[in-house]
């Protein structure tokens, strides 16, 4: 007897784990090219190890084991991979800015990927084949197939929530009080130069005695191309703009050589943070949340942890626009999104075991394209892919004006501590889905990332975003002389920004002779720039 | 004279018996196979590591792309050994043998000295304890390293700069030119290389005979001509090994301790040959080229271990063969 209950009880528990299994979410290995890292620093992690992971997985079928790529080095994790031809199922593509088409084309010379036509036009998934027309061509390439599956595509093109839009002109109130200015003085980039002036003259010092810098910036010199762009420089994309007729790249405007001479004249004077070009972005973090820095013009990403983190001191500074400089109408572009996926996009390796089940959570991140689908479904729908079921880490807000928010109370108590952050599952997802960026509606995390949903609503809208313009990323040849000199080339712009900012009295003129000659003798500019022209007038013009 | 009265007197050796290969290998195991077998998995791992690897040199000569079989690149001759007509070649080896030579100038001498003067302290605890503070830096990673640097060095709030300011002098922002950034690497090598470099040295003086000091000492000599006529004669073989070792260390002056210090301002200065190679290789994907420097450089180290090993024998001392 007792013998046939043990027989019974082993066969139900196959029996029930046998349910189990096929209840599962399918496990999909990916790469996330997208520089990042998981919880506690974990450089790969499965998705499902985090709560938010966790519920998705379940409602999505597919649970990611997610690669992350580090060190911002993507060029050199993408050439790794290819040389040990190491892939997993999925990648992750980032934006085309990060991820130039000729990778794309490597991947498809070296058949790491497959083509994906076969999943569109298909009546087995009709969100996919809401795609509109405009962006699967924009993605197919020369061999007339397409092998990505886009993500973060506008519905609407001219929709522009931009939360790239991350390059900020700011200040510190309590400085500018202090030498009795307003921010109506700093609108020209003569008034920034008073100001700058007036702190060094005035020998400011914060509350420990340290000396308070007028402007600083962080690693590489993130300073120097804000001026660019304010200068009306474009420094995005492949370097070049419309320079009246004609195409100039940043390395060739006469108002780069301007911008460099006004931080020139400023460094001579000891206006600038002498650690300014050398320094790490820790110690700029340091000296901010130190109230050391009174004004700063970069992108926000070298101090973000200061700004992501709740009320700081960096949190009091206050926006700017764009100050006029002489010689530019408008500033340059710094900052570009792309509607036929701003995210990059999918696309799936030889190696993929269940492709089928990677493609039906792809028909889903699609179905807010169905017209008839309304505006309230549709963030439910999104909302529910991202974080899971609604009522655990996003409800209804009734009292605001936008229907939803992310509740995300763990988050919020995470303080701005990406671990902790990471650990619930936040942002995890690789999959990005289209439309909306819901973090505008996080209204309960207002004191924690209050001045980052500030900046983005104050720029996503001024000259220096745009939309991705069609020089902005050229298909240039794999092995032709742009990609050789391109690491050269841009080591050289930052070997000479700062030899250039840093030219003694008089000096400014024979360092940008030696930077023009070093270009063409190291980094073949003339020959590299011919190519670049070439390439765009067959691919543009 | 007959040849037979111009033979030697006494046990005349024997001719050497002419055996065949096969049975002077089997003689040679059965005397020697335990031997054979605690070798060969040191064989193994340097075919596995040292000479397999070899294989891949011909791309140095060859149109090599890396996602197609090595035998399908079409063979190009030497076309990639055009590097040695790129500006950024000449730069990256001049910064490279800036460094190494006057690292090995001031860091080869550096951990014999101190090996010699931890052999005179007679206070065991006391020279216990320098010497387990003098490897802590060794264990120390290069990233780490560099942050310390940086900390270290940095304005207003840095140890070495609010020293100077309380002695008078005027801070100095040492990261942020292109000046100090050799001293910097080599100062900052020897500190770290410094203590584990000594162990060797301290083993080789505690091999020395203590018979050979009494006897000194009875003659009246100091300490200094104890250092100098026994000490140092006493470790020779093993500073010319070691001698031999860091000379092909000329042409590497340290990826891992370069790059975390490098910043826009000494790019100019701390753009060496293993950053080079690396750019050119791992970011541009250029394995041609990279190869065929690093075929050049390993050409260059050979005849450097070569040519140290030759005056190493011709001044008397150890060699390798």
């Amino acid at each position: 007897m007792r013998r046939i209950v043990q027989l019974i009880l082993a066969a139900s528990v196959i029996v029930l784990a046998a349910f189990q299994v096929s209840a599962e979410p399918v496990k999909v290995s990916i790469w996330s090219a997208i520089t990042g890292v998981g919880q506690e620093g974990k450089t790969e992690v499965s998705y499902s190890d985090t709560p938010i992971g966790n519920m998705v997985s379940g409602i999505n079928g597919v649970d990611w084991q997610i690669q992350y790529t580090q060190n911002s080095n993507f060029a050199n994790a993408f050439n790794l991979r290819l040389a040990s031809d190491d892939w997993p199922e999925a990648i992750n593509m980032p934006s085309a800015t990060l991820m130039p088409m000729d990778k794309l084309q490597k991947l498809i010379d070296a058949k790491v990927i497959v083509p994906l036509d076969k999943y569109y036009n298909n009546p087995k998934y009709p969100y996919i084949n809401m795609i509109p027309k405009k962006v699967i061509d924009y993605w197919r390439m020369p061999d007339g197939h397409i092998y990505n599956f886009p993500t973060g595509v506008y519905a609407d093109p001219k929709q522009a929530y931009g939360y790239w839009a991350a390059a900020v002109w700011a200040v510190r109130p309590d400085y500018l009080a202090a030498v009795n200015m307003t921010t109506s003085d700093l609108k020209t980039i003569a008034g920034v130069e008073k100001f700058l002036r007036a702190v060094k003259a005035k020998g400011l010092k914060n509350s420990d005695g340290l000396p308070v810098y007028p402007i600083s910036s962080g690693e590489n010199i993130g300073l120097a191309d804000l001026i660019l762009n304010t200068f009306g420089v474009s420094t995005v994309g492949q370097g070049f703009d419309m320079v009246g007729s004609k195409m100039v790249n940043v390395r060739d405007n006469p108002q780069t050589k301007a911008a460099l001479a006004w931080l020139n004249s400023l460094w001579a004077d000891g206006i600038i943070d002498p650690e300014a070009l050398s320094q790490k972005n820790d110690t700029l973090r340091e000296k901010m949340m130190g109230k050391r820095v009174a004004m700063m013009a970069s992108f926000a990403w070298p101090y973000w942890q200061t700004v992501t983190a709740g009320i700081t001191p960096v949190t009091d500074m206050a926006f700017l626009e764009y100050p006029s400089a002489p010689g530019a109408a408008k500033s340059g572009v710094n900052v570009t999104y792309n509607p036929n996926g701003s995210a990059g996009g999918l696309l799936i390796t030889k190696n993929a075991k269940n492709p089928e089940a990677i493609v039906n959570l792809v028909n889903e991140t699609w179905k807010d394209f169905d017209p008839k689908m309304s505006a309230d479904a549709k963030w439910e729908h999104q909302l529910t892919l991202e974080y899971g079921n609604r009522g655990v880490f996003w409800d209804w807000d009734p009292k605001l004006g936008k229907p939803y928010y992310v509740t995300l109370r763990d988050m919020a108590a995470a303080g701005g501590d990406y671990n902790k952050i990471a650990a619930i599952g936040f942002s995890m997802n690789p999959i990005i889905v289209q439309g909306n960026d819901s973090n505008y509606f996080t209204a309960n995390l207002k004191d924690v990332l209050d001045w980052i949903f500030r900046m983005h609503k104050f720029y996503y809208n001024k000259p220096n975003v745009a939309p991705e313009r069609p020089f902005d990323s050229l298909k240039m040849p794999a092995e032709g002389l742009w990609n050789k000199n391109a690491e050269v080339l841009g080591r050289l712009d930052l070997e000479y920004k700062a030899k250039l900012i840093s030219a003694p009295k008089g000096g400014f003129e024979a360092v940008w002779k030696d930077y023009q000659n070093q270009l063409e003798q190291q980094g073949n500019w003339s020959k590299v720039r011919a190519e670049w022209e070439a390439a765009y007038k067959a691919q543009v013009k | 004279m007959t040849s037979a009265e111009t033979k030697p007197l006494g046990i005349q050796p024997r001719p050497p018996t002419k055996h065949s290969l096969g049975r002077r290998l089997k003689r040679t195991v059965s005397l020697y196979g335990w031997l054979y077998a605690f070798i060969l998995p040191g064989i193994i791992l340097l075919f596995l590591f040292a000479y397999m690897p070899m294989v891949g040199l011909q791309v140095a000569f060859k149109d090599y792309v890396i996602y197609k079989p090595l035998s399908e690149a079409p063979w190009v001759g030497f076309q990639y050994f055009s590097f040695i007509t790129d500006p950024v070649f000449w730069q990256s080896f001049n910064n490279t043998i800036l460094i190494t030579f006057f690292r090995f100038l001031f860091g080869f001498p550096a951990p014999i000295i101190l090996a010699i003067l931890l052999n005179e302290l007679y206070n065991a605890p006391f020279r216990r304890l320098i010497q387990s503070l003098s490897y802590l830096p060794h264990f120390i990673s290069w990233i780490v390293v560099s942050y310390i640097l940086y900390t270290f060095m940095q304005l207003d709030t840095g140890p070495l700069n609010m020293v100077l300011q309380y002695l008078g002098f005027e801070q100095t922002n040492f990261m942020g030119t292109q000046d100090y950034f050799r001293p910097i690497v080599i100062i900052s090598a020897i500190w770290k290389e410094l203590g584990w470099g000594a162990i060797i040295y301290l083993a080789a003086l505690s091999g020395i005979d203590p018979q050979l000091h009494e006897a000194a000492m009875m003659d009246g000599a100091g300490r200094l001509q104890r250092i100098l006529h026994i000490n140092l004669p006493g470790i020779m073989p093993t500073v010319s090994i070691m001698l031999i070792l860091a000379l092909p260390g000329l042409l590497t002056a340290g990826y891992e301790q370069i790059y975390p210090l490098v910043n826009a301002t000494n790019l100019g200065v701390s753009n060496v040959l293993d950053v080079y190679v690396i750019r050119l290789g791992l970011t541009q994907a250029q394995y041609s080229v990279a190869t065929a420097i690093g075929l050049a450089l390993g050409i260059v180290n050979t005849l450097v271990v070569l040519g140290a090993n030759w005056l190493a024998k011709r001044a008397g001392q150890t060699g390798f063969w």
